[in-house]
């Protein structure tokens, strides 16, 4: 028989790599919930410059994520991508690196500056991205484009 | 999804096991077996594949009422 140790061609089938792609979905989220977990955790017990390592990870997947639904023109399965829904993500984010500034320093009016801040510039980003979204996609419904 | 029972007596009708028709239609027997269970629902491509295999058409094996 002969030895092959890769092959460019696909060995899956159409319902294998769907399942293979649901698979690597979970395995993509478990690890980003759990390098967030343990960032989290690392920084309430102030070990936030040991735990560089996971940021720059976590940073580099998130930042590939967003840019390539940037690209494509998506948003998300089930969240809406509204100024509404974008503060209510923010005002999430600012209230959780609130509580955990807030926890892990005991300086309370730090944590809710920095809380408040966060959550500004996630609002900001998050309508910025948001109109990229509807941008792109707007580009890639073009009728022109392709008929 | 309803179980595909169409398929099924298609191919016994050619008297082809679920390996065969998975080896001549490119796929894995456990395809195959989730199609005919309603478990996966093929692309047109994989059912335009099957069809010919099976000489039938996509509205005889594929097409629910």
């Amino acid at each position: 028989m002969k030895f092959s140790l890769y092959s460019k061609k696909n060995r899956l089938d159409e319902m294998q790599e769907q399942t293979m792609r649901k698979i690597e979905s979970h395995g993509f989220w478990l690890l980003w919930g759990s390098l967030l977990a343990a960032w989290i955790v690392q920084m309430m017990f102030g070990a936030a410059d040991k735990a560089a390592g996971e940021w720059v990870v976590f940073m580099i997947g998130c930042i590939y994520t967003v840019v390539a639904c940037l690209r494509n023109g998506l948003w998300d399965r089930h969240l809406s991508d509204t100024a509404p829904a974008n503060a209510v993500w923010s005002l999430v984010a600012a209230v959780a690196v609130t509580l955990i500034i807030g926890f892990s320093r005991g300086y309370w009016v730090g944590a809710v500056f920095v809380g408040v801040f966060t959550g500004i510039l996630c609002f900001a980003l998050l309508q910025l991205c948001a109109a990229l979204t509807r941008k792109r996609r707007e580009h890639l419904d073009d009728p022109k484009d392709g008929e | 999804m309803p179980k595909n029972l169409k398929l099924k007596a298609a191919r016994a009708e050619k008297d082809m096991t679920q390996g065969a028709l998975a080896e001549a239609a490119g796929v894995s027997r456990q395809t195959i077996n989730a199609i005919e269970k309603g478990e996966y629902n093929p692309t047109i491509n994989l059912c335009r594949s099957i069809c010919k295999i099976l000489d039938k058409t996509l509205d005889e094996l594929f097409w629910e009422e």
